[in-house]
């Protein structure tokens, strides 16, 4: 089972992507998604260079928001795009078939939509109230998550306002991933808060298969 | 190799070969699909399209239109600061804000556009001729509502000093008329960037032949 920490400053003033992303790689995340859309060109290539410096050095799969252009450029491992960003056929012309990209679904139709469109993973939420994002409409719940997991063939990244408190009945659901944000960057400590889950995920995960991409 | 040569192999039509207006499409002036549409129609042959507040979809649908509409008259057209819009949208090339990314890190990605940069000082142009831009925007040379209050005009002696130091073509920007736009000639640019003096003309038409003549175009 995937954990995904997502990067976020807007609703902490703590930590700095940077900071989050080192946190995040000590304990133990899979994959790191930065989630940034006020930063500068010029800024946000300069930070993401960096981070995927560190992601491949400590083999975590680097994950940008929304600029195809800036994953192109720093040469992070994929894309998550929401339902305003890019096209996902347009960003696998210019990303290839070797990244992975990914896609936000709020309903079924939409998950269906997205897989259908050729992404290696649908972002399905906000499974649980959240603070962390702007969202659309109301919690989805997990038995809408499970139904989303049971529908589709590619795998299900389970998103908004997961923590150790009800991640077992999301997994229960049987997506291939969790993605967290608030959990970790506005934890005490999200380091710590990051290997707790990640803990969490491989004493219960052991049944459930890692898929290639994702 | 010069920018015209540069043009001519990269752009589609040789009709921009000739451009020396440079039109900017920014998204605060209202129906802007069909003026410059209008624009094109006068004999405007390079618009860059500046997006403030859309998100990606909008300003992908905004800029697929504009393409639509100069690919019509073999026109040039340029996105601004992304590199995927470029792409997806089969632009001529890219232009780069202030802070946008490095022209140096785009440049080896895309040896067949073109890179505008827009520079503010000396030293910015000559970074952006060093880098391997094609050419520059440099502004704002008369006082002008989209800067007002956030950078000083840099006047006509400080373009002379940038176009006599770079050898990359300059397009001045900033509060240009026609009379201002031979000011800016004769102090060394190779043309002129509008943005209002044509899109908010009372007749867009008369504008471009009037800013056309001035550059001395068929």
């Amino acid at each position: 089972m995937r954990l995904v920490v997502i990067t976020d400053i807007l609703t902490q003033h703590r930590f700095s992507h940077r900071e989050l992303v080192q946190l995040a790689i000590r304990g133990g995340a899979d994959t790191i998604q930065l989630r940034e859309k006020h930063m500068k060109t010029q800024q946000l290539l300069a930070i993401t260079q960096e981070i995927s410096q560190w992601c491949k050095e400590a083999k975590v799969r680097f994950i940008v928001n929304d600029r195809v252009d800036i994953a192109f450029l720093c040469d992070a491992d994929g894309i998550h795009l929401g339902q305003d960003d890019l096209p996902i056929s347009s960003a696998r012309k210019i990303l290839g078939s070797q990244k992975t990209i990914g896609g936000t679904a709020a309903t079924l139709e939409q998950a269906l939509e997205v897989e259908r469109q050729g992404a290696d993973y649908v972002g399905f939420g906000h499974v649980f109230p959240t603070s962390s994002k702007v969202k659309t409409g109301s919690p989805k719940g997990v038995s809408e998550l499970k139904r989303v997991c049971q529908a589709l063939k590619i795998p299900v990244v389970a998103i908004g306002g997961i923590h150790l408190g009800n991640i077992k009945s999301v997994m229960e659901a049987g997506p291939g991933g969790i993605a967290v944000c608030g959990a970790v960057c506005r934890a005490d400590n999200p380091e710590i808060a990051t290997k707790t889950l990640k803990d969490y995920l491989n004493l219960s995960s052991q049944k459930i298969p890692l898929v290639s991409k994702f | 190799m010069s920018f015209m040569e540069g043009l001519s192999l990269k752009v589609k039509s040789p009709q921009c070969v000739s451009s020396r207006l440079y039109l900017i499409a920014d998204t605060q002036v209202e129906n802007l699909v069909s003026k410059v549409e209008e624009a094109l129609a006068a004999g405007i042959t390079a618009v860059r399209l500046r997006d403030h507040h859309s998100t990606v979809r909008e300003t992908l649908s905004l800029a697929r239109k504009l393409r639509d509409a100069t690919d019509r008259v073999g026109a040039a057209f340029f996105v601004t600061d992304r590199l995927d819009l470029m792409w997806t949208t089969t632009a001529d090339g890219i232009h780069v804000p202030e802070e946008g990314a490095p022209v140096k890190t785009l440049r080896p990605h895309i040896p067949h556009r073109l890179i505008g940069k827009s520079v503010h000082t000396l030293e910015g142009a000559v970074q952006a001729e060093k880098d391997g831009a094609d050419f520059i925007t440099y502004s704002p040379i008369f006082e002008t509502p989209s800067k007002k209050g956030i950078l000083e005009p840099r006047g006509l002696n400080a373009l002379r000093d940038v176009c006599e130091v770079i050898s990359i073509p300059v397009f001045a920007l900033g509060g240009m008329t026609p009379e201002r736009a031979k000011l800016a000639l004769e102090a060394g640019a190779y043309g002129v960037a509008l943005i209002r003096a044509v899109l908010e003309a009372p007749s867009i038409r008369d504008a471009v032949s009037e800013f056309r003549s001035i550059l001395g175009e068929l």
